[in-house]
């Protein structure tokens, strides 16, 4: 499948998309309905208890990674408001168990809320009722929903962006979270626009019905929902910051693609648009850039100045060198040259390197800045501390140690 | 260390690895810098020099990002291969807003390292990390540029 195949997240997402487009999830939400619906207003803890068994067994695949997801699912959702404006995709992961506690009062209702209306089935005025009593809470389910997506789609990038082992988890669990909301979207989407017509005119028997037609709808027609869907969401989007991630989020997890060929292109669309995103948000001055050549200039602007800087940069460094009559850094090899000796390595890109250098690991490099004695304080460190730049402390720590390894040796001056 | 939590610039980026790999990056980019200043004599040429710093520099930053990532895989073979590194630095593009977006991928691609064997989506990932690394780079030399001539205004007492 051209999907899986582009997918760089790993095989546990392929899997989950292969899994999840199968008759056995629909089952699944199916099976889940009747104990989303017996637990109407659940804390979202539970929530996802009884939502998680359920659908573990109906899948029945080897899946043991998926069900990491799940805890991270619940952290997803407790991080939308909080980072709702800019941060999302970055900071989820880390936010999210932060601010699980706070906003976990907040959330159950509509959590609840959302996945009782996923599954049609048990949509009641009561639900409905205290859906709508927390005015703030409909629109933030809505923008949770959004945010949700925008977390899927940032969640993705996280994945392809860092493979490391933190990414493993929330791939797996953006990947399982991707398929949950899916068949959520769809109604969430609905949803989304009810409320928000909800937020307009309050109309509760209003929302209702219209909720349970679209819910009706999503459950029976899914190809022409998720082609409604579609116009839908991005018409109910203008409050989204992402309306391509949650439209192409539907089509892609709801694996009932009708045609291949625009799944695959849907899903490498949404790729492109998650990448961008992420590129907005490094280069400066993006955020109200909309438009791919305008901002692929913007960008391709930003890494030339970035690169000419390192060019400025180099030069006045060539310039300022030579005229230092005490080189932190010539002490800060040479110590270590000296506590450590030998194993040398030539760092190949040096190629007028005269004297073999060592090839010194981070930490053994850290290492000799810390077995360097920690002396009087001097004017050089006075001079580092005073730096003003934002990035210093790290590198004044550096600064910091050479001086103090210097320190400690006999004090040279060349 | 307490350069582990180190966090400030970081709280958008989702690169958790970034604190490790400034560290690398800043001591790598010391070491180098020392090494050129001890081998450069007076005889050497400035500009010499710099292309060196300039070379270490991109060296820095493609230690820091390890293997991890295809750009700074792609830079690392090119100055193993001690290819002559070139950059397209020229300061005005004039003739880029006469190619539109037909052009801006190969433009991109040009300037990211390994840039011509990636396909778009990759390439603007590999784009994302590429500024990434090249901000912390420059923050970097940019810091201890502050600091030499700061020290140099303020000669340690031995």
């Amino acid at each position: 499948m051209d999907m899986n195949e582009r997918d760089e997240c790993g095989s546990e997402k392929n899997e989950n998309h292969l899994n999840y487009g199968n008759a056995g999830f629909s089952s699944g939400w199916q099976f889940r309905n009747p104990s989303v619906g017996v637990v109407p207003g659940d804390q979202r803890g539970s929530m996802e208890d009884s939502f998680n068994p359920s659908l573990w067994k109906l899948c029945e695949s080897d899946m043991p990674a998926v069900a990491k997801p799940v805890p991270a699912a619940s952290r997803l959702d407790d991080g939308w408001t909080p980072s709702d404006s800019s941060s999302r995709g970055g900071s989820f992961l880390s936010g999210g168990p932060a601010i699980l506690t706070p906003t976990l009062s907040r959330f159950p209702a509509d959590s609840a809320f959302i996945r009782r209306a996923a599954r049609f089935s048990c949509f009641n005025a009561a639900s409905l009722g205290s859906m709508a009593t927390p005015f703030g809470a409909s629109h933030l389910a809505g923008a949770q929903i959004h945010d949700i997506d925008i977390n899927m789609a940032k969640d993705a990038s996280l994945r392809d962006v860092e493979p490391g082992e933190a990414a493993v988890p929330s791939g797996v669990g953006g990947g399982h979270e991707n398929a949950d909301s899916s068949s959520k979207d769809l109604a969430a989407r609905k949803r989304r626009r009810s409320t928000e017509e909800l937020e307009a005119e309050q109309g509760d028997p209003q929302m209702a019905a219209e909720a349970k037609k679209e819910s009706v709808d999503t459950d029976h027609r899914a190809e022409q929902s998720s082609s409604t869907a579609k116009p839908n969401g991005k018409h109910a989007k203008d409050a989204s910051e992402a309306p391509k991630e949650d439209y192409i989020h539907v089509r892609a997890r709801r694996g009932q693609a009708t045609n291949s060929h625009s799944l695959a292109e849907r899903v490498r669309r949404e790729k492109i648009s998650q990448r961008m995103k992420l590129l907005q948000e490094l280069v400066p001055g993006c955020s109200k850039v909309t438009g791919k050549a305008v901002m692929l200039d913007e960008i391709i602007n930003y890494v030339q100045s970035l690169q000419q800087q390192v060019e400025f940069l180099s030069m006045k460094l060539a310039a300022v060198n030579p005229r230092l009559d005490f080189n932190i850094e010539s002490l800060l090899s040479k110590d270590f040259l000296q506590s450590h000796g030998g194993t040398s390595s030539a760092i190949g890109f040096s190629p007028d390197a005269v004297h073999p250098q060592m090839h010194l690991s981070q930490q053994g490099l850290v290492q000799a800045e810390i077995s360097g004695n920690l002396n009087h304080p001097n004017a050089f460190r006075r001079a580092v501390n005073s730096i003003p730049n934002a990035w210093d402390e790290q590198l004044q720590n550096v600064m910091q140690m050479a001086a103090f390894s210097s320190n400690s040796q006999q004090p040279r001056t060349q | 260390m307490e350069s582990k939590s180190f966090t400030t610039g970081n709280r958008d980026n989702p690169n958790t690895d970034l604190h490790g790999s400034k560290n690398m990056m800043a001591s790598h980019f010391l070491r180098a810098l020392f090494r050129i200043q001890q081998t450069s004599t007076s005889s050497s040429s400035f500009a010499g020099r710099s292309r060196r710093i300039r070379r270490a520099a991109y060296a820095s930053m493609a230690y820091s990002a390890g293997a991890r990532r295809a750009w700074s895989r792609a830079l690392l073979r090119k100055l193993r291969s001690r290819a002559r590194l070139r950059f397209p630095r020229r300061l005005s593009r004039t003739a880029r807003p006469q190619r539109r977006d037909m052009d801006q991928a190969q433009v991109l691609r040009k300037l990211v390292p390994g840039g011509p064997s990636m396909d778009y989506c990759k390439l603007l990932e590999e784009t994302a990390d590429y500024i990434r690394c090249l901000t912390t780079q420059v923050r970097l030399m940019q810091t201890v540029m502050d600091s030499i001539s700061s020290y140099a205004h303020h000669p340690m007492i031995p």
